[in-house]
This record gives structure tokens, C-alpha cells and sequence, in this order.
């Protein structure tokens, strides 16, 4: 068995763990059982309960279906968006490349971090917890594509000096159609990596603002936000159950870097 | 002559990237939600003068490129304003603060390359030595940096090691991969049908020819280690340019902000320039020879 | 020989005071202002109160003003003057000598209302200015044109400047004199060698020769420093931290008692805020308000979120806030029937577990609060789940600070929000600008041209009256008014009082850890070493 195929392997059981929780969880995200804070895990609470008394379980299984359903959409977007702008800046005149290569740049040297607070906080107020949530991604998404942009296009480029795409622009191929029917297929392997690599990026990132206090809102649990428990290191020896959700990242974030592994990478 | 041209070309592509950056960063700063606003403002023991002179001082910036070409023109004198947050010259506070980070970047980025590299040299001359490495890799990865940072300070592990650790599996993986795809070109076959030695081979055949690409790569990492720099330093409170950029940033504070970004894009466009360059140096000697 | 050089070593070690040792502790931010007399945040007050000298102090724990460079004052004319005689042979930190007529250098400057300081706002009148009269170097007699409540405490708050100094304002009569500021990093102090006040035995304070305050904006890495002894103290713990520390250590941790803080969240009454005129009518409506209050089981919050180190919330005033905290009223209790009973009364239903206004519209608002405190977090989410029972839905929203404080005093873009107030002094003129309802920081509504309600009028006369008044039976009796209104209309929903929760080594001598601020170092000049501080007790 390959570590490609460990890697999937892992995802699908994640996945079905996460899309199951309404039937695994054996209480709603939210439930609060007041009278048993902070509970240790017993046969009721496999993971014990949090300060309000919420099942940890419970919390771990939906955050997994609200981190995992999310970032891999994220991803989708992101990777959509570096590779028009990737392939756009590859095939462009030299200037228009340069100058795109260019805003790739100066985007990766941005607080994006700010970019995302502030455009997060000019949002409408009234909006559920999913919707919040989804749009948090989408920002992740709108901003974490410049460094995949720049993989595309360096691939790209590589892509138009070899004999299949000069033999293709000799023919007189027009710049749409060598990007579309020529240049694309080539890179999919290339592109296809990038959005192994971003998947984890975003449940990372998503995970950073839940640790900042800004990630998913409250009930609605996410690994970030159940990694944000963790800044109580010292309780960690005392209560290592907490560590659930790091080590459900952990592994989360290892299959996506095994599953996005290349034939070449893996011989 | 022709070389001139390119590296003037190289500077003002330099440059513009570093403005176009700094204007970014103002203009986000000028439409961010609570770019006026003072935290003292809702103290209810300040009087209602104070509070007035508060206001009037968030509101007395005018338009967005009036400031930004005004800046620039003081920039230039070596003058960045005073910082919203701090009460202070930005100059004074770039100027106590950027050797505490270059050093961590520095010893963080030289750490993580030792390390790294070394780690691929093992695993490409002894394959079952790549376990531990890949573990520790995907552990690294696997860590929000906020995570890691809290870790390193109960550790008491230096900034260094944050970045250190951030920068590593990035270095460790790409330069194996370079390594094992090295290791199946044509030339590493022949030396090893002609029975180069396997250290040999390692270093001067499957390493040494790749270096183009370890230096584009070491361009990146530096930026990636500027970067992981603003999480660490918030986090562990240490007072370097990365704090400076995250108080900056959630205090609104335009002079600072802008200073930061100028810096950090000054820095980053140029190690990605001149990675760049040696890279294509590298890739036109290896061409010729 | 080896033996008795130790032996001699350890008897010099024993017998010399500890002075080498460096106070040392966190600020969350750095101070804004380096004007003493322009002193609005806490870090701010921190370092004014260990450069600057002041006429009278009050001790934070009996509450009760001590002579500082005045020996002894009198209030007369029924609180319109007070004469003070001042200490003979002080001297600032640069050595230029103190006496009366900077003490009049200084207040004329405060009392001045050209160029308005925030120092002493109390002192300034409408009715007219006041007359300073210097009737010797030690003797000096304020007269104001009408009386001012609780007139000597207000200057525990005001720094003795000198006329005469050519360091001018940073010429300071504190136990520590300011010798490096980083900014963003720490404030270093070294011992004024000036200092007029010395110890019973007549040694000189303080005893610390240096202070270090390292500028500490993560919690956790203030708890951990303070863990491996790289702190003497910590002014203010959360829950969580308090009973970890507690576990491992009990003797670190001090538990203040109430202290003048509130939790609490309001709705957004302003009439031009951009939210839908329903919403703004359920607001606006004192029994809406009313109904939420009694839907919150504080007793959770308390239990829950601070671990029972909080009172549940009472009212503008904590109970720890005698004689003002108005024990007529009862305490406020989970009463969901009483609550429905409310919005009734209003025209609201509740239909199959979604509350109704009259008109059909569910009864929904957004809560903001700032992202990254855990506590207002975990109550948030309680509030969330207890209106949940009543049929209201709660979208919760963290908002970094800026955006928060764009929204509740700019745009009013918001419905609901959750917050604290930080209380300072204990006297109910302390929270003026928040119960006028001219005042920017009347925060339900703010920045009134004139009272848009009569509850509102009423409670501005009731506030002005007592800030004129001098007799304080007189005072307690409109400060209780005053809260029996805000029980009534329920403009800002009191969540939970906590309590000063603090951490103080066991490496700290003298400390007397209060519930008000600042809490640990109120006495700083009397913090020692452990060691020599046993030395000083033992005289």
C-alpha cells in the first residue's frame, strides 16, 4: 500500500467521522450540561466535557466536519484562482507577466493576516455561525492564492519552453486554446499539489484565528477553535484528553501532505 | 552593458514591488473598520475635552494618497512619523527593534537550513534514516505557529527555535526531493555504473548540482522565516519588528504599519531578487559547463 | 579558614539589607501619555504613581486617606474649601526643594479652564474658578466656588508639579525616578534618592533600589514568568489562572474580594443607528430589556466562567462598593416566567419555541465583543443557550477591539454588545460621563443633545445633584435613586461582578493586595524583598 493511498485512506475516514457526527456525537455541539464542567472522560463523555459542560467528543466530531467540509473548499477556490492567474501570467506579453509576477510578490509581502481581520470585521453582523464560518474560508481562500500563483506560473513558463508547446505555437495556436487544451493538462499535477498544500494551509490558518480568538463563533466548534484550549499548556499534564483535537489536526494535516504526494515523490 | 540593463531593470522592479506594497498596506489601514477610533474613547473617566481631542486627532488625516506620497517624501529623509501606538518616532522603534528580529530570523533560517539540509543529506545517503526526519517534518507542519510558539516559550526555546521549527520542514522536504530526483538523472546512474564512491556521489554529484534550485529555495525561506517572525514575537511577546507588525496592525497604526510593510517587502523582494539571480547565474553556468 | 570565610560571608549577607534585588512586574500595554497631569490609562497611572508625589493617598484597603506630602488638611465651607499644611524639607527628585508654591503652580494649572488637563476634572466648576491661597511655604488654602463631593479624595489623583525645576514635569516627589523606556518592551526605575518618606525606623524607602516593568500583553506568558520567579507580582489574574496557580501554589494567590469591575451587555438605543426600526422598538422598550435581564442565570456565569470568584451582577455598583451599592434592591435572579409574563405585557409570543414580536418578526440580535477573551467568550455562548429557552436567538460576533469601538461609538452598527467596566475609584462621580446622557460614553445611547427620555433626564439630575452635594448621607440617598431607575429600565443588563484576583510571591515582602486599583503596588514604596522585608517587620 502506497503512502498516497494511506494518506486518502485516512481523509475518507475523516470524512466519514465529520459527516457522521449528527449520528456519532452522542450530544449536540452545544448542549451544555451545566452541573458537569469540566468533567474528566467517563462512558457518557468519552472525551469529557469542557467548562460549560459541552461534550468534547461530540465538539471534536463536528469541529471535524466544519474544519474538513471547509478548507478543502477553500482550497478549491484558491487553486482555481492561482491557476487562471498562473497561466494568465505565463502566457501573457512580458510585461503583463512581469507586472503579475510582480503582484504576486508584493501580495505574499502583505499583512494578509490584517487583510483578513479587517475584511472579516466589515461584514454584516447578522449572520449564523455556518455563514460566518463560510465566509471566513472564503477569505482564506480570496487571500492564500498568490503563492500557489506563482508555483503555476514558474511550472508554466517551464511548460511553454518544452517542444510540445512550441511545436503548438509554431502551428499558430491561439493563446486561449494553448492555455486551455496544451498548457493546462500539463499542469495539472503541479496545480493538483498546490491544492494538497493548501488544504492543510487553511486548517491551519483557520486554526491561527481560533487560537487569536477569532475563528469560528461561538457554539459552533472548529479545530481552531478547540485548539485555542490548548494556550493553557500547564493544564495539558493534568487533563491530556484536551490534546484530542491537536492530535486530530495532526493527523488531519499528515494525510492531506501523504495524499498530495506525487507518483515521482513517492518512488 | 547588457547586464546593467538587467539589474536596473532587477531595481525598479524592486522598487515598484516595495511602493506598490507600502500603498497596499496604507490603503487597507485607511478603509479597515476602526482605522479612527482610539481605545482611550471609551474610558468613562475621561473628560469629555479629552475625548473630543482624541476624536479630532483620528480624524484629522487627509486623503489616502496626499498621505502616502507626503510619507514617502519624508521616508526618504529617514523620517516615518510617530507610531499611534507607542507615542514614539517609528524611527526609534525600527531602530531598537530590527536587530533583536534580524537575529532571530537569521539564526532561525541557519538553523532550520543545518538541520534541514542535513536531514535530506541523511535520508538520501542512508533511506531508512528518513522516518524520524519525516515524522518531526509533519509533526512541524502540523502545528499552528500560535501552537508552537506557546511551546517554545514554556520551553524557554528561543524565537529562533519557532522560526527554526517553521522554516525546517520546508527545507527538509524540498531539498530531499531535489536529492532523490537528482539521484535518478542520467549522471548519477553513469557515476554509480563507474563506482563513484556513495559519498562522492551524494555531495558532488547529486548535491552539487542542484544548488540553483537550494538557493531559490533559500530566497523563499528567508521570507517564509520574516514571516513566521510576526506570530512568534506576538505570541512570546518579544519586542522585535514581527510584535511591532501585529500591535500595529490591530491598533490601527498607519505610520508604523506602513514602515513595517515597507521593511518587510524591501526584504523579501530583494532576497527573492537576488535568489533569483543566482539561481539563473547558477542555471547558465551549469548550461555552459 | 575556608569554612569561616563562608561562615563570615553569610553573616554579611544576613546583616546587609537586600536592596540589590530589582522590583519587577508587567504592564499590558504601554503608558499612552507622558504628561502626569494628562494620565487616562491604566499603565499610564502606573508610572505616575511611581514617579510622582501626591498631597494625600488613599489606602486601598481601609479606604481611607493618608497624609502624603501634606501632613494634615480640613475641608470647610461645607465642602467648597480645603486648607492643607504640607510636609517641611521635601525635596523633588532632581533636588530642587518643594513647598506651597507648587502646590498652587500645580493646581492653577489643573483648575485652569483654558487648557484643560485631565487630572482633577472634578475640581473644575461651572460656577467659577477657584481661589488658591498660599499663606506660607508649608500652608496653602483652595477655595472653590461651589462644593465638591468628596472633595479630599480627589487629590489622591493629582501629582505635585514643580514651578521651579529645570527637568520641569519630570521632576517627580515618587519613590522612583524613570531612567529608560522601550517602548513596547520595559520601563526601568531606579530609587529616588530624594524620597521624602522613610520607615518607622526612619530607613529610607523604598527598599527595592531599582523597578523593572516589562510591557506583558499575553496572559499565559505573564503566569508563566511569574511561575519561574521572573515576577514579583500580578495585579489581575483571570479564573482559570487564579485556580491553576492556586493548585501549585496557594500562597501566591490572593484573592481581593469584589472588586469595582462589571460584565455587562446593553442594546443599541441610538435612534439613527442602521438597524431595523423593530428592532430598535424592542430595544428601546423597558420591559424587553427587563425580560433578557431575568432570562440570564447569572449564577452559571459566576459558577461556570470565573469559577466562583464573582458576584452575580447587582447593579451600577458592586455590592464591594459601600455605602453606595444600594442594599434596598433586591438581587437580580433567574425568573424565565417573570420574563414572559414582561414581554407579554408587550405584545411578544411565543410560538412553537421561537419568541414573536407583535407584528410576527422572530426576535433575533447579533452580540459583538471583543475576540480574544476567553471569559466574555464562555458568557456570551451561556447567554447564547439561557435566551435560547426563552425563543431569542443570539448570533454571536468577536470583533477585534478597533472594529468593536468603530461600531458601538461611530457607525452604530450593531444591536447588541457585551463588555466590561473597569471601575477605578469608589466614588460614583467616577462613572459621570457614563450616565449623562450628553456624555460620548452614555453608551446605549450616547451624545444626547438633550434627554430623550425621562428616566434619562431624571437620572442626570440625580447625578448632578450629588456631585454638588457635600453632605454624603445626602449623596447616598440620590446615588440609591439613581440606581432604582436603572433596576427599572435596565439600560446596561449587569452580568457578574468579579472579583480582584492577584498573584503576589512569596519572594515579596509588605504586600497588602486590595480589591481596588492599583492592587498590589498601591503601597510600593514599602515592597521589599522577602528577606528584608522580614528585617523591617522585625524592627
Amino acid at each position: 500500500m502506497s503512502t498516497r493511498s494511506v494518506g486518502l485512506a485516512g481523509i475518507c475516514v475523516m470524512y466519514a467521522a465529520g459527516l457522521l457526527a449528527g449520528v456519532l456525537a452522542p450530544a449536540g455541539y452545544a448542549d451544555q450540561d451545566r452541573e458537569h464542567p469540566d468533567a474528566p472522560p467517563s462512558r457518557a463523555h468519552w472525551l469529557g466535557t469542557d467548562e460549560l459542560g459541552r461534550d468534547r467528543w461530540s465538539r471534536l466530531l463536528h469541529g471535524t466536519r466544519v474544519s474538513l467540509l471547509l478548507a478543502p473548499a477553500a482550497a478549491v477556490v484558491a487553486t482555481a484562482l492561482a491557476a487562471a492567474a498562473g497561466l494568465t501570467a505565463a502566457v501573457s506579453g512580458k510585461w503583463t507577466g512581469e507586472a503579475m509576477a510582480l503582484a504576486f510578490d508584493v501580495l505574499l509581502s502583505l499583512p494578509l493576516l490584517f487583510l483578513l481581520l479587517a475584511l472579516r470585521a466589515s461584514l454584516p453582523l447578522n449572520v449564523s455561525a455556518w455563514a460566518s464560518l463560510a465566509i471566513t474560508f472564503a477569505l482564506l481562500a480570496l487571500l492564500g492564492w498568490p503563492s500557489a500563483a506563482r508555483v503555476a506560473r514558474a511550472g508554466a513558463l517551464a511548460a511553454l519552453e518544452s517542444t510540445f508547446a512550441l511545436q503548438a505555437r509554431a502551428a499558430g495556436i491561439g493563446k486561449l486554446r494553448l492555455l486551455a487544451v496544451h498548457l493546462l493538462p500539463h499542469l495539472r499535477p503541479v496545480v493538483a499539489a498546490q491544492f494538497w498544500l493548501l488544504v492543510p494551509a487553511f486548517i491551519l490558518g483557520e486554526a491561527n484565528l481560533g487560537i487569536l480568538g477569532l475563528g469560528v463563533v461561538e457554539p459552533l466548534p472548529s479545530w481552531g477553535s478547540l485548539l485555542g484550549e490548548l494556550q493553557n499548556l500547564d493544564s495539558l499534564r493534568a487533563q491530556p484528553w484536551r490534546l484530542a483535537p491537536a492530535a486530530a489536526l495532526l493527523i488531519a494535516v499528515c494525510c492531506f501532505h501523504l495524499a498530495g504526494k506525487t507518483p515521482a515523490e513517492e518512488a | 552593458m547588457r547586464a546593467q540593463k538587467g539589474l536596473l531593470a532587477a531595481l525598479l522592479r524592486w522598487l515598484a514591488g516595495v511602493l506598490a506594497a507600502g500603498f497596499l498596506a496604507a490603503a487597507l489601514l485607511y478603509l479597515a473598520p476602526g482605522a479612527r477610533v482610539d481605545e482611550r474613547e471609551l474610558d468613562p473617566t475621561l473628560s469629555e475635552e479629552a475625548r473630543a481631542a482624541l476624536r479630532a486627532e483620528g480624524a484629522g488625516r487627509g486623503g489616502l494618497l496626499g498621505f502616502y506620497v507626503d510619507y514617502l517624501r519624508a521616508a526618504v529623509r529617514g523620517e516615518f512619523g510617530d507610531s499611534r501606538t507607542y507615542g514614539v518616532p517609528v524611527r526609534q522603534l525600527l531602530e531598537e527593534r530590527w536587530r533583536l528580529t534580524a537575529s532571530s530570523v537569521l539564526r532561525g533560517w541557519s538553523a532550520a537550513w543545518v538541520l534541514g539540509l542535513g536531514a535530506a543529506l541523511l535520508c538520501a545517503r542512508w533511506r531508512w534514516s528518513a522516518g524520524p526526519f519525516t515524522a518531526a517534518s509533519a509533526v512541524l507542519v502540523s502545528m499552528p505557529s500560535g501552537l508552537l510558539a506557546i511551546l517554545f516559550f514554556v520551553l524557554r526555546w528561543p524565537v529562533a527555535g519557532i522560526l527554526a521549527a517553521a522554516v525546517f520542514p520546508r527545507v527538509f522536504r524540498y531539498t530531499r526531493n531535489l536529492l532523490e530526483a537528482a539521484a535518478g538523472s542520467p549522471h548519477c546512474l553513469a557515476a554509480r555504473a563507474r563506482g563513484v564512491s556513495r559519498g562522492r556521489l551524494l555531495f558532488f554529484h547529486q548535491a552539487w548540482p542542484v544548488w540553483p534550485e537550494a538557493v531559490t529555495l533559500a530566497g523563499v525561506t528567508i521570507s517564509a522565516a520574516i514571516g513566521a517572525a510576526i506570530p512568534a514575537e506576538a505570541l512570546c511577546d518579544v519586542a522585535g519588528l514581527g510584535q511591532l507588525a501585529w500591535k500595529s496592525a490591530l491598533a490601527r497604526d498607519l505610520p508604523l504599519l506602513v514602515a513595517l510593510t515597507l521593511v518587510i517587502a524591501a526584504v523579501t523582494l530583494g532576497c527573492n531578487m537576488l535568489a533569483g539571480a543566482a539561481a539563473s547565474l547558477g542555471g547558465e553556468r551549469r548550461w555552459r559547463a | 579558614m575556608r569554612s569561616r570565610m563562608i561562615a563570615g560571608l553569610a553573616l554579611l549577607a544576613a546583616v546587609l539589607p537586600a536592596r540589590a534585588e530589582e522590583l519587577r512586574f508587567c504592564l499590558r500595554s504601554d503608558p499612552k501619555s507622558s504628561d502626569p497631569l494628562n494620565v487616562g490609562d491604566e499603565s499610564s497611572e502606573t508610572v505616575r504613581y511611581l514617579t510622582h508625589g501626591f498631597l494625600v493617598r488613599m489606602n486601598r484597603k481601609t479606604l481611607q486617606l493618608e497624609p502624603g506630602l501634606a501632613q494634615s488638611w480640613r475641608v470647610a465651607k461645607g465642602g467648597r474649601a480645603i486648607a492643607f499644611e504640607l510636609r517641611k524639607g521635601v525635596k523633588f527628585s532632581d533636588g530642587t526643594p518643594f513647598d506651597a508654591t507648587d502646590v498652587e503652580y500645580t493646581l492653577k494649572r489643573v483648575t485652569s479652564t483654558e487648557r484643560k488637563v485631565q487630572s482633577g476634572d472634578g475640581l473644575r466648576r461651572d460656577e467659577g474658578a477657584a481661589r488658591i491661597l498660599v499663606s506660607g511655604p508649608e500652608k496653602i488654602e483652595i477655595t472653590f466656588a461651589a462644593p465638591i463631593a468628596g472633595l479630599a479624595y480627589l487629590f489622591d489623583e493629582i501629582p505635585m508639579l514643580s514651578s521651579r525645576s529645570p527637568l520641569k514635569d519630570k521632576a517627580g516627589l515618587g519613590p522612583y525616578v524613570l531612567t529608560e523606556q522601550r517602548a513596547g518592551d520595559h520601563i526601568s526605575f531606579v530609587r529616588n534618592r530624594n524620597y521624602w518618606r522613610s520607615d518607622e525606623k526612619g530607613g529610607a524607602l523604598p527598599y527595592f533600589d531599582s523597578a523593572r516593568i516589562d510591557i506583558q500583553q499575553n496572559r499565559e506568558m505573564e503566569l508563566t514568568r511569574f511561575r519561574r520567579g521572573e515576577l514579583h507580582f500580578i495585579s489581575a489574574l483571570d479564573a482559570d489562572s487564579f485556580e491553576r496557580l492556586g493548585a501549585e501554589s496557594p500562597q501566591s494567590v490572593k484573592d481581593g474580594g469584589l472588586s469595582l469591575e462589571s460584565e455587562m451587555l446593553w442594546f443599541n438605543q441610538v435612534a439613527r443607528a442602521p438597524i431595523p426600526a423593530y428592532k430598535l422598538k424592542w430595544f428601546r422598550s423597558a420591559a424587553f430589556r427587563g425580560a433578557v435581564s431575568d432570562s440570564i442565570r447569572r449564577d452559571d456565569l459566576v459558577r461556570l466562567v470565573y469559577k466562583g470568584r464573582a458576584a452575580p451582577g447587582f447593579g451600577p455598583f458592586s455590592p464591594a462598593a459601600r455605602p453606595w451599592s444600594n442594599t434596598n434592591l433586591k438581587p437580580l435572579r433567574y425568573d424565565q416566567k417573570a420574563a414572559l409574563k414582561r414581554l407579554e405585557a408587550e405584545g411578544f409570543r411565543l410560538q412553537g419555541g421561537v419568541l414573536k414580536d407583535g407584528a410576527g418578526n422572530a426576535v433575533e440580535f447579533s452580540l459583538v465583543t471583543n475576540a480574544g477573551n476567553k471569559n466574555r467568550a464562555r458568557m456570551a455562548a451561556l447567554i447564547e443557550q439561557d435566551l435560547g429557552r426563552m425563543g431569542i436567538k443570539v448570533n454571536i460576533v468577536p470583533l477585534e477591539m478597533p472594529s468593536l469601538l468603530e461600531r458601538i461609538t461611530r457607525s452604530y452598527q450593531y444591536e447588541a454588545c457585551l463588555l466590561g467596566l473597569v471601575g477605578v475609584d469608589l466614588d460614583p462621580n467616577d462613572q459621570m460621563n457614563m450616565w449623562l446622557s450628553s456624555s460620548a460614553t452614555h453608551q446605549w445611547n450616547p451624545s444626547q443633545a438633550k434627554p430623550e427620555t425621562a428616566w434619562e433626564a431624571e437620572i442626570d439630575r440625580l447625578m448632578k445633584s450629588q456631585a454638588a452635594e457635600g453632605d454624603e448621607k445626602k449623596r447616598v440617598a440620590l446615588i440609591y435613586k439613581m440606581q432604582e431607575i436603572v433596576r427599572e429600565q435596565t439600560p446596561l443588563v449587569y452580568l457578574v461582578h468579579p472579583h480582584a484576583l492577584m498573584a503576589v510571591s512569596p519572594r515579596l515582602a509588605n504586600a497588602q493586595p486590595a480589591a481596588f486599583r492599583p492592587r498590589v503596588h498601591w503601597n510600593i514604596e514599602r515592597l521589599a524583598p522577602a528577606r528584608a522585608g522580614e528585617m523591617a517587620s522585625a524592627r
